[in-house]
């Protein structure tokens, strides 16, 4: 079976970022899953900003909005 | 100030109370619950002083509610701080909390990390010229004693070493 989780591609983008920094095995599953929290709870908030607008589709100014608060609640 | 003023007087009667209760060495529930109510109340006078300094500064003026609720919130913060200080030092394999966990606290906001990392770098400072005073204060005692004691020569070597 195919693994769904682009590992190399998430690996690259790490490695991109910090050279030098080096993962143990499978960190990047949990690197993953941090992601897909993080896409979930960016969605949710782009849907409340879309409602509060009463905007029927989300536009990119609620992404942009959800984008500024939740990369903020999201820091290390 | 007015919200802070009559505290001193309430944190001292609670104070005799608490200290009842740390005389008898068991921490039960109740005694814990003292507890808490006099730590808030220390933490309601401190920032009631701190609100009265940005009001003078700001021309502005705090409710009771205000400096309430800024207690409340500084309350649970803490708690927050607490277990966040706690699992740092545990990262690090350490039981004892240091500087580096508190700046490790701060890292979210890059000016509150600066801040603290002078703050930390002044507090060093001043550390080491405590130490040195000590130090120098110390060698001229321990060269008095040798004096006042006819100065063997082994134990100054000790000294030396």
């Amino acid at each position: 079976m195919n693994c769904a989780v682009p590992r190399t591609t998430l690996r690259r983008i790490l490695k991109r970022q910090k050279p030098l920094l080096r993962l143990s095995a499978n960190t990047d599953l949990l690197v993953h899953l941090n992601f897909l929290l993080f896409l979930r709870r960016l969605a949710e908030e782009a849907r409340i900003n879309a409602f509060q607008n009463k905007s029927r589709i989300i536009k990119p100014e609620h992404i942009i909005f959800a984008a500024k608060a939740i990369l903020k609640k999201s820091r290390g | 100030m007015a919200a802070a003023q009559p505290r001193p007087s309430a944190l001292g009667g609670k104070r005799s109370r608490a200290a009842e209760a740390g005389a008898m060495e068991a921490a039960g529930g109740e005694e814990r619950f003292l507890l808490a109510q006099r730590l808030k109340a220390a933490v309601h006078y401190t920032v009631g002083c701190l609100c009265e300094e940005v009001a003078e500064e700001r021309d502005v003026q705090f409710s009771k509610q205000t400096i309430a609720a800024i207690t409340e919130i500084t309350f649970r913060q803490c708690e927050t701080f607490a277990k966040d200080l706690e699992v740092f030092a545990r990262h690090a394999k350490r039981s004892t909390v240091t500087i580096e966990d508190v700046k490790l606290l701060a890292r979210r906001s890059s000016s509150l990390l600066r801040y603290i990392t002078e703050k930390s770098e002044e507090l060093a400072l001043s550390n080491m010229e405590q130490k040195e005073k000590k130090k120098k204060s110390n060698a001229v005692k321990e060269r008095r004693t040798g004096e006042h004691e006819a100065a063997v020569t082994e134990s100054e070597d000790f000294n030396m070493a």
